[in-house]
């Protein structure tokens, strides 16, 4: 660790990846990865095809409310654009290779049009228009039954890569695992380049990003269509994870179950946003097991998912703003220090999110 | 030539004329100081330089460039970097994170070589970084380049946020009260710092400051502002010597 934090050159603060240990680290957890499909079964791997579709949405998510700072609760509806491009231009012959990244650039075109007014807007009244935006398009397609078939729903044909068919659970989860790495490292770019900073300066100060040349029009907006198309790109692949979609798979709880995702996840971290979709994809399933344990008079109640995200979502809030991620650090930091360390020195900062963005 | 011209700039919230009538002109080489008691409408007029207010009446001209109108994103690309009354940095970025802001007039890379961080982008940040250090540097921030700005104590913030302004390489620096908040030792070494910044960086200074030891010591000219208009301008102790001047501070 020591040999890292020396440094004799600017070239040293470029990189991705700082040292060895860490390289054979990234290494050896992405072969775990590629590894997963001939280790567990299929209906495991099939979550693991969820958490990597929803870490991909939730990147969306955080590069706007982690990253810039804007609120947004129409994550379902750049979902759904992305779902339903890629469904109507597949189901009249495009390959998936072009439709992958039309859905993207819908999304993305849709991002920059709720951007663009967007602009006079922060914190609830942001909320309130990308809810209603996402109401819009959900209602738009339900309607638009050319192209979506409406309620009656659009089956999606097989991807195939350049005439490779991925026709099995195996095939799909690389594939989904492939595009989320490229995403990551992506974003990641992104982020330590000028135009992360100013994401940053624009989440933490407007007035001082401002005064220091950022044109926040052009940076809110680039915001909105990154987080838009990410988001368009998840879409398009979990329409080919569920085969079948219809307008009600986008509703108002996918947009929460994003918010809860970055949140939980840990605001502002890129591990946090694969921390927070495996969150997602798991608590249901946790939720499932312990339905047998819960009285009846609770276990058969609807909605007990949803309660069980809203309370948890509170509580994240409340006791551990840094997230899973957050959590995560300090245990590292406490064990790196194991036994010099005094209980004062990890407690959190009080830092809430600014109210004034909200 | 001056570098700033502000001609009879005004500015009205309803009824209140916060600042009336007023115009200086800063030189290229030169520490100009506002002073004035409290809602005097110094910041105001900060904030109507940096375009963050819109003026009822009156011009402001930077470099020969009218800046009256422009957007406040734009005032920093042509030179002019500013620090806040009450510190206003990026809270949850390091140090270093907060001066390379500072460069952001200077980027050139496109959209594409940042999401594939190419090499011409590469050599874009080294440049980045090396003159971010250099003014991490001359702010004495070494130890804190890779902290969070949220664990830091108040002097060494305000400290980062000159280094973000330095960072910008201006032509002209708006202070907004440099030494509030500093210790005695911290506001002598800013004293140094100021001199500095005139006579090696060749940076003219415009601030507001309270620090009347401070501002004779490091100011060529002086502006005394009350209720929003010129009281008096000149040398730092005949502006501190006015009549006007002690009747505002003191009163009759």
């Amino acid at each position: 660790m020591a040999s890292n934090d020396l440094r004799i050159d600017h070239g040293q603060d470029l990189v991705l990846v700082p040292g060895r240990a860490a390289a054979l680290r990234w290494l050896l957890i992405g072969a775990l990865f590629v590894a997963l499909p001939w280790l567990i079964d299929e209906y495991f791997l099939s979550q693991f095809t969820f958490i990597c579709i929803y870490a991909i949405a939730g990147l969306g998510m955080m590069v706007l409310l982690g990253y810039t700072g804007l609120v947004s609760f129409g994550q379902a509806a750049f979902l759904a654009i992305g779902a339903y491009t890629a469904g109507a231009l597949e189901t009249a012959g495009v390959p998936f290779v072009v439709a992958l990244p039309a859905a993207g650039l819908v999304a993305a075109g849709a991002g920059v049009m709720i951007g663009l007014p967007a602009l006079r807007m922060t914190g609830l009244f942001l909320a309130i228009a990308t809810l209603s935006f996402a109401f819009i398009v959900e209602e738009v397609i339900t309607r638009w039954t050319s192209v979506t078939r409406g309620s009656l729903g659009l089956i999606m044909p097989d991807a195939t890569l350049f005439g490779w068919a991925i026709d099995s659970e195996r095939k799909f989860y690389l594939l989904c695992l492939g595009i989320l790495v490229l995403c990551l490292l992506g974003v990641a770019n992104l982020l330590r380049s000028p135009i992360g900073r100013a994401f940053i300066a624009i989440r933490d100060s407007r007035i001082a990003a401002q005064s220091m040349g950022v044109n926040l029009a052009i940076y809110q907006t680039l915001s909105f269509a990154i987080g838009a198309a990410l988001t368009g790109f998840a879409g398009a692949l979990l329409a080919h994870k569920l085969t079948f979609i219809t307008p009600e798979q986008f509703g108002i709880n996918v947009s929460i179950e994003m918010l809860t995702l970055v949140v939980v996840g840990g605001l502002g971290s890129l591990h946090g946003v694969v921390f927070g979709a495996a969150f997602i994809i798991l608590l249901p399933q946790v939720i499932a097991g312990l339905r047998g344990l819960l009285p009846d008079a609770i276990a058969n109640q609807t909605g007990i998912e949803t309660a069980a995200f809203g309370i948890i979502l509170i509580l994240f809030i409340i006791v551990e703003p840094g997230g899973i991620y957050g959590r995560w650090q300090s245990l590292r930091r406490y064990w790196s220090e194991f036994p010099f360390c005094k209980a004062g020195s990890f407690k959190r900062q009080r830092s809430f999110l600014k109210s004034e963005r909200w | 030539m001056a570098i700033l011209d502000v001609e009879n700039l005004s500015i009205r919230f309803g009824g209140l004329v916060a600042v009336d009538q007023v115009s200086f002109q800063v030189m290229p080489d030169q520490i100009f100081t506002i002073i004035g008691p409290n809602g005097a409408g110094k910041t105001t007029i900060f904030n109507l330089i940096s375009r963050l207010y819109e003026p009822t009446s009156g011009r402001i001209v930077f470099k020969g460039t009218d800046i009256t109108r422009r957007p406040p994103h734009q005032i920093a690309r042509l030179g002019m970097a500013r620090t806040f009354q009450n510190i206003e940095l990026f809270e949850h970025a390091t140090v270093l994170d907060n001066v390379l802001l500072g460069r952001h007039v200077h980027a050139r890379a496109g959209f594409l070589s940042q999401l594939c961080y190419l090499p011409s982008l590469r050599r874009d940040e080294k440049a980045f970084r090396e003159v971010a250090e250099g003014v991490i540097g001359f702010m004495d921030l070494e130890s804190y380049r890779r902290t969070p700005i949220h664990g830091l104590p108040y002097g060494i913030r305000k400290n980062v946020e000159l280094a973000r302004a330095l960072a910008l390489e201006p032509r002209l620096l708006l202070l907004d009260e440099p030494s509030s908040g500093l210790t005695p030792t911290e506001a002598r070494a800013l004293a140094y710092r100021l001199k500095a910044i005139r006579d090696r960086l060749g940076i003219a200074i415009l601030m507001v400051e309270h620090n009347l030891r401070l501002v004779s010591d490091v100011s060529d000219h002086v502006l005394a502002v009350n209720q929003g208009r010129i009281l008096t301008s000149g040398s730092s102790d005949a502006v501190q010597r006015h009549p006007d001047v002690v009747r505002a501070y003191i009163g009759e």
